[in-house]
């Protein structure tokens, strides 16, 4: 697209919303976004950066973990692992669970759960 | 088979074959078989985006290339989407040879749509029209983008999960 770059690199694993941060903390508003198709992951950049900056995002994709997860991604696994540990009869669930419950609910809700 | 502009008959014109092959059988021909191509995308892999601006979803495998013969094409778009957190958005747009999109008056798109969970759901672009193109070669490509977070598009006969083991779908026809 006018005003963009694109800089392909070929990967299979990567965790597309963890990379998106690594390259928007060195890279800042320069970086649009990224594109993945499970063969590689494609780089999009404003055409204003510079190429210190190209080979500085090409170092983050080549350093890039695949395996870490977002705070946001850790977030949902545990609520996933939250809502697993529910799976069992009424007459099992404690107290403890109910309120674990509620406290999903909330946040499914969007209200504060502290 | 390339449509011919129909003659115009004059009174007392000698009927020849030729005449009657290039303006009704060719013609006949040519609305019973317009230029089109269904892409149905085998990706192997769902597609993913984090890009806020729009980009082309894969600008080799989702991409229509008809040579027309001059008018318009209705071009759609149909796939799976799924988002890393609920409430996420995917715009979509269609570039035409190459440049711009047909929804350039709209920061969204032409749709954009917000994802209610992050399992998959249908999104359909079109049927569009898009009107006036020159007799030629065209392309029509699909282009995303997310508000925010990862949004991604099933396009994988191999998915371990049935119901996200569908095709990426993009259709272009030549309709006048």
């Amino acid at each position: 697209m006018a005003g963009m770059i694109d800089l392909a690199f070929e990967r299979e694993t990567v965790n597309l919303s963890l990379l998106h941060q690594e390259l928007t903390a060195a890279l800042g508003g320069k970086l649009v976004g990224l594109s993945g198709n499970g063969r590689g992951v494609r780089v999009h950049l404003l055409d204003s950066t510079t190429s210190d900056e190209r080979k500085l995002a090409g170092q983050i994709v080549a350093g890039h973990d695949a395996g870490r997860l977002t705070a946001d991604q850790q977030v949902e696994r545990e609520r996933g692992a939250a809502l697993e540990a529910l799976r069992k009869p009424w007459a099992q669930w404690s107290p403890a669970d109910k309120d674990a419950l509620l406290r999903l609910l909330a946040g499914e809700l969007g209200l504060a759960v502290l | 088979m390339s449509w011919t502009t129909p003659k115009t008959w004059q009174v007392d014109e000698l009927l020849t074959a030729a005449n009657f092959n290039t303006h009704l059988r060719d013609n006949l021909n040519a609305l019973k078989a317009p230029p089109s191509q269904a892409i149905v995308r085998d990706n192997g892999a769902a597609y993913s985006t984090t890009s806020t601006s729009f980009v082309a979803v894969d600008s080799t495998n989702l991409k229509a290339t008809l040579t027309t013969n001059g008018g318009d094409v209705l071009v759609w778009f149909w796939g799976v989407f799924h988002a890393d957190q609920a409430g996420r958005r995917v715009g979509l747009d269609i570039r035409v040879d190459g440049t711009g999109r047909v929804g350039a008056d709209y920061a969204g798109g032409l749709l954009n749509h917000r994802l209610g969970t992050t399992t998959g759901e249908v999104v359909n672009l079109g049927p569009l029209v898009i009107a006036g193109l020159d007799a030629g070669e065209h392309t029509f490509e699909l282009l995303w983008k997310t508000n925010a977070g990862t949004v991604s598009l099933h396009a994988d006969a191999s998915d371990l999960d049935d119901v996200n083991e569908v095709p990426a779908v993009l259709v272009a026809r030549e309709v006048s």
